[in-house]
């Protein structure tokens, strides 16, 4: 999905120098803040995010809208589309 | 999967929160739930001693890594089954069940029995948030020596405080019935008899099913099984004073390097490969570090204990011989080693030690006295 049509980012979480499972564990109650339409930013430098944030986005039935890398700065883009547990 | 969800007596769903490691024998138990019409949340307890999220730290610190070791295999294992699984950070309170253990230590320094009730009392205070019914594991009767033989599991049962609620679906039938089965909310009748050591069942469990990308069982993910660790785990907290316990620091530094012990409050660190150098310096950035400058070779962090004395100058020449042994420089008659502290170096020149210079006095024995430090 190119940047352009990204939907707008309703929050932001900078994980970076963190790792595993800091990330997951912030993304998991960030996601449960938001409302159903709203999109999570998480930024992060630990590689293994990379299958993570997939794998709990098809876990959770919440969607994954894009993983970039840049350098070593992993861009993660999650919108919520319901309550999961 | 697509199932009739299970309902209890007033019409709402049957919601049960299992342990999820993603090692077969969870994904399983999560399985057989979830094809009965349970709705599954799966909770992964994060205690600090996993030897994957260390492989995964260390990867993102650039060592070479499959990728297969660097996923997170609770989240693989919901995404396979699509449950939820939530990740819970239980560390803080940990260090009590290791150090405290009512039932003592497996091998080495693991409270099986401890750890598991740990870990259960924690699902059940998500159950009661979740407003869940009952809580299950992937535990097999017979299969762990320590903590999954039957008076074990009873023990860790009562004192989970989840007495009758607590089910493991692969054993069940060999167990007696819990509240879920006998109130209907899972059918016994499909739950399975697997006991033993082997996983024959298991695995043909999991090819009728399809998931073929199960990490293999053998070896366990803690490394408080491990002797290595856990004569370093035991090295530091003989070593604090009496009234001090250990830190989340410490403890993390006992995950990389060769560790040489010189004084109680006093221990050096050696990377074995750049990746730990990179963790060295990424949690440890104060120092003080020694690197031999003009030669390649491993770092070294100096761990001093709050409230120790600095390295004499002694100590500091010895522990740069000691990196000098690692490096490429070591067969040199002089090398240079940086010191490297508080914003100040020091370039000590040393002989770097010989390979087969007897350094016993300072490794970290590979035997311990686990009840000193169990009621420490």
């Amino acid at each position: 999905m190119s940047e352009q049509s990204q939907p707008a980012v309703t929050r932001q979480l900078d994980t970076r120098g963190t790792y595993c499972p800091r990330p997951v564990i912030d993304t998991d109650i960030a996601m449960r803040a938001l409302a159903a339409g709203e999109v999570l930013e998480v930024l992060a430098d630990d590689i293994g995010v990379k299958l993570d944030l997939p794998a709990w986005c098809r876990a959770h039935r919440q969607r994954l809208i894009a993983v970039e890398e840049e350098g070593r700065l992993i861009r993660v883009l999650i919108m919520k589309v319901g309550e999961s547990a | 999967m697509s199932v009739t969800p299970r309902l209890k007596a007033d019409g709402s769903r049957v919601q049960a929160i299992g342990l999820i490691s993603g090692g077969l024998d969870s994904t399983l138990a999560a399985r057989v739930l979830a094809e009965q019409g349970v709705a599954v949340l799966g909770v992964n307890f994060s205690t600090g001693f996993c030897r994957s999220d260390h492989h995964r730290a260390m990867g993102a610190l650039g060592k070479q890594q499959d990728p297969k070791r660097l996923r997170n295999e609770a989240l693989r294992a919901g995404a396979d089954l699509e449950i939820p699984v939530r990740i819970v950070d239980l560390a803080e309170g940990y260090l009590d069940v290791i150090l405290r253990p009512r039932h003592g230590y497996g091998a080495n320094m693991n409270p099986c029995v401890d750890c598991r009730a740990y870990m259960l009392r924690a699902a059940r205070a998500i159950m009661a948030e979740e407003g869940a019914d009952f809580v299950f594991t992937g535990e097999v009767l017979g299969q762990r020596p320590m903590s999954q033989h039957l008076q074990a599991m009873q023990t860790i049962e009562r004192e989970s405080g989840l007495t009758g609620l607590l089910l493991r679906p692969l054993s069940a039938r060999l167990l007696a019935p819990t509240l879920p089965e006998q109130r209907g909310w899972v059918d016994r009748d499909r739950l399975m008899r697997i006991q033993g050591r082997t996983r024959r069942l298991q695995y043909q469990m999991a090819a009728a099913a399809g998931l073929d990308d199960i990490p293999n069982p053998a070896g366990g993910c803690c490394y408080l099984t491990d002797i290595v660790y856990a004569s370093r785990f035991a090295d530091l907290v003989l070593n604090l004073p009496a009234d001090a316990r250990p830190t989340e620091r410490d403890i993390l530094l006992l995950k990389v390097g060769r560790h040489f012990r010189l004084t109680p409050g006093l221990k050096l660190v050696v990377g074995r490969e750049e990746a730990e150098n990179n963790f060295l310096t990424h949690f440890f950035p104060e120092g003080p570090f020694l690197e031999a400058p003009h030669v390649s070779g491993p770092l070294g962090f100096v761990h001093i204990q709050p409230g120790a004395e600095l390295p004499t100058l002694a100590q500091r020449e010895l522990m740069a011989a000691i990196i000098g042994r690692y490096g490429k420089g070591r067969a040199d008659e002089v090398l240079d080693v940086e010191y490297r502290h508080a914003g100040a170096a020091e370039m000590l020149r040393v002989k770097p030690l010989a390979a087969d210079a007897p350094l016993d006095a300072y490794r970290i024995a590979q035997h311990y006295d686990r009840q000193a430090v169990r009621w420490r």
